[in-house]
């Protein structure tokens, strides 16, 4: 494993994208405009549910990152498919970079465009809505970390086992969006009816918003978090095999 | 009745003293299927460095599938092949990319980056450090005069300098061998020229060259050594003037007012016209033929085609007219298998199917020593190998 062969590709990478960072900026920009419209809402929800001097943000703020994290995904898709468009994937599998190394360039510029993200949309919430980081913030950064890795992998899985651009997007949107929506990040799950609340434990959002309440909301600390958080690390687990089994996948296919 | 299971005999020539370490391409009996259709079906090929290798062929003869072999983008069905000494069906992924370069027929760029920044960032990721890279990519801009273009898209170049910057690419790292595939496509006359300057460049630095083109022309501006590929063999294969000598012939076509197909010594009859072979000594003798039988017969010509003996025609003759067996140069009679002058039999060999020179029934290996006029010692060994349709030639 090179580093300066996977640094050369993620230098590519980033200055693919920052060379068209329209669509991402809107991309970032929209969640920092729905928040203050989801606020109120929450801050009810959490009164009724018995927690006291709060603002809405505490979940509002996360659950809007962690929904459009998912919208992220399109341009990883992008980064894999617009070189079968643009001819280059031939010269990527000619050069003396092996592939694998390709792949990994391709990942970490994902995970530094979803960080990015993420960082933008709960940083503005603190002087447009308020937000203030309660409890532990490491135990909030390994959640965000641990949940953003796994949003990487997925999409990459997605893209791997897609046959066009198109098909991909199509998925992770879909499946993006029940993961989101079931796991609590447009309404929580306390306002759920009764059968869907086991529903939304399927769902690695409702953990992560678990993990992040229970550190926002309840002063959790790392340790409190492992069972949230190693559930999310699980999916992981199981995305990145399935990035592995794609990518052998793909190598037979492309021979 | 002996059966000699002969369809299509290999020849490899193993140099006395020479080793794969000196060939940039080794390739043995390379076949590729796809599914049930076999689109290479056994390729043999060597190319030394420093050399240049047009390879010529009609759409679907399996030229870019060869290329994607040797590129180590596709695996062989069988058969064996060195690219720079690397095993290409066992290489790691990027082993191949240290030693060879590819400029594919599809454009490859990136249209949001500049002439500049494409060579850069490929140069990088080829393994060279940033300065590297940057000195790199100036050197090539210069060669391939997009030194003005340096910080422009690569999607506002015209077609012609995105072809030529495509090339450039694939030189980025200097590699030991290139495949440049289609270059010319889409680029203007200037851009082409260009090109073609770059390429005698580059072979002459002791890089080695596959370039394939349906533009003859080029091959011939290049002088590179040519391969035929139909059907998913090499059907031939030497330096220009020797196909132009075995393939191309010099014909002259007459048309007579009418109709009328006077007896003229020497002319034969094709179709609507009359048709006369001519050699060396030039078309004038027969046109002076014509003009005076012409005249005895009162009879006028409406029309004379002159075909000069070219590229062009010795490529229609070997891609257009191989023999009736779809094979070259070999015939059978009765007890004996000739195989004519070809690409892997340059002198012709003898097969019997008796005791005798050549190989007896059943053997399938046979070895010869020729001494060529340059005093040359080439140690041949046939090998018999099954055409992928099964036929078999019989002996009568």
């Amino acid at each position: 494993m090179s580093l300066k062969r996977i640094g050369a590709v993620t230098r590519l990478n980033l200055m693919l994208q920052a060379h068209d960072p329209a669509a991402f900026l809107i991309d970032t920009a929209v969640p920092i405009m729905l928040t203050p419209f989801m606020v109120p809402g929450m801050r009810n929800t959490l009164l009724a549910e018995g927690y006291r001097n709060v603002n809405g943000t505490e979940l509002a703020v996360p659950a809007f990152a962690i929904l459009f994290a998912f919208f992220t995904v399109q341009f990883i898709v992008g980064m894999f498919f617009d070189e079968h468009k643009w001819g280059t994937w031939d010269r990527l599998r000619t050069s003396s970079t092996p592939i694998g190394q390709v792949v990994t360039g391709k990942i970490i510029v994902a995970l530094l465009m979803e960080v990015f993200q993420f960082v933008i949309v709960v940083a503005a919430a603190v002087p447009i809505d308020g937000y203030r980081i309660h409890g532990d913030v490491w135990a909030l950064a390994l959640t965000a970390a641990v949940f953003l890795v796994m949003v990487t992998l997925f999409g990459v899985a997605i893209t791997l086992f897609s046959n066009s651009q198109m098909t991909a997007i199509s998925i992770s949107v879909l499946i993006g969006m029940f993961a989101a929506c079931v796991g609590g990040a447009i309404t929580p799950v306390s306002t759920f009816p009764g059968w869907a609340k086991p529903v939304a434990k399927l769902s690695p959002v409702y953990w992560t918003l678990n993990a992040i309440e229970r550190v926002s909301l309840k002063g959790a600390s790392v340790a409190d978090i492992a069972k949230p958080t190693g559930i999310i690390v699980a999916v992981s687990v199981v995305l990145a095999l399935l990035v592995f089994i794609g990518f052998r996948r793909q190598a037979k296919t492309d021979r | 009745m002996n059966s000699v299971n002969i369809l299509y005999v290999n020849i490899v020539n193993t140099r006395q003293g020479g080793d794969t370490q000196s060939l940039a391409i080794d390739c043995q009996n390379v076949r590729k299927s796809f599914g049930d259709h076999q689109v290479l079906k056994g390729i043999d090929l060597s190319l030394p460095y420093g050399s240049m290798l047009g390879l010529l062929g009609r759409n679907g003869a399996g030229k870019s599938t060869l290329i994607s072999i040797l590129t180590g983008l596709s695996r062989q069905s069988s058969g064996r092949a060195l690219v720079c000494g690397v095993d290409v069906g066992r290489s790691r992924s990027g082993e191949l990319g240290r030693v060879v370069g590819l400029a594919p027929q599809q454009l490859g760029l990136y249209p949001q980056l500049s002439a500049m920044e494409n060579l850069v960032s490929f140069g990088m990721l080829q393994g060279l450090g940033g300065k590297r890279a940057h000195a790199r990519a100036e050197e090539l801009l210069a060669v391939f005069s997009l030194e003005r273009q340096a910080g422009q898209k690569a999607s506002r170049l015209s077609g012609g300098q995105q072809r030529r910057l495509h090339t450039a690419i694939a030189l980025v790292h200097q590699p030991r061998l290139i495949f440049l595939d289609e270059p010319t496509v889409g680029a203007d006359v200037d851009a082409r020229a260009r090109i073609l300057e770059a390429v005698r460049a580059i072979a002459a630095q002791g890089t080695a060259v596959v370039y394939t083109s349906h533009y003859l022309d080029e091959f011939e501006r290049l002088g590179a050594d040519l391969a035929f590929l139909d059907g998913g063999r090499i059907v031939e294969r030497g330096t220009q003037r020797e196909v132009i000598a075995r393939h191309a012939e010099a014909v002259i076509e007459a048309t007579f007012e009418g109709g009328t197909q006077p007896d003229i010594p020497g002319w034969t009859v094709a179709g609507a016209h009359l048709e006369r072979r001519y050699g060396k000594s030039g078309p004038g003798e027969a046109l002076a033929q014509l003009t005076t039988v012409s005249n005895r017969l009162g009879l006028r010509l409406s029309d004379v085609k002159v075909t000069r003996a070219s590229l062009e025609n010795a490529y229609h003759h070997i891609i257009n007219e191989p023999d009736s067996k779809g094979m070259h140069g070999v015939t059978t009679q009765a007890n004996t298998i000739t195989m004519g002058a070809g690409p892997t039999n340059p002198a012709g060999f003898e097969i019997h199917d008796g005791a005798g020179a050549g190989f007896a029934p059943n053997d399938d290996v046979a070895n010869r020593t020729v001494n060529d006029s340059n005093g040359t010692v080439t140690t041949q060994t046939a090998t018999t190998n099954r055409i992928a349709d099964n036929t078999t030639k019989e002996n009568n």
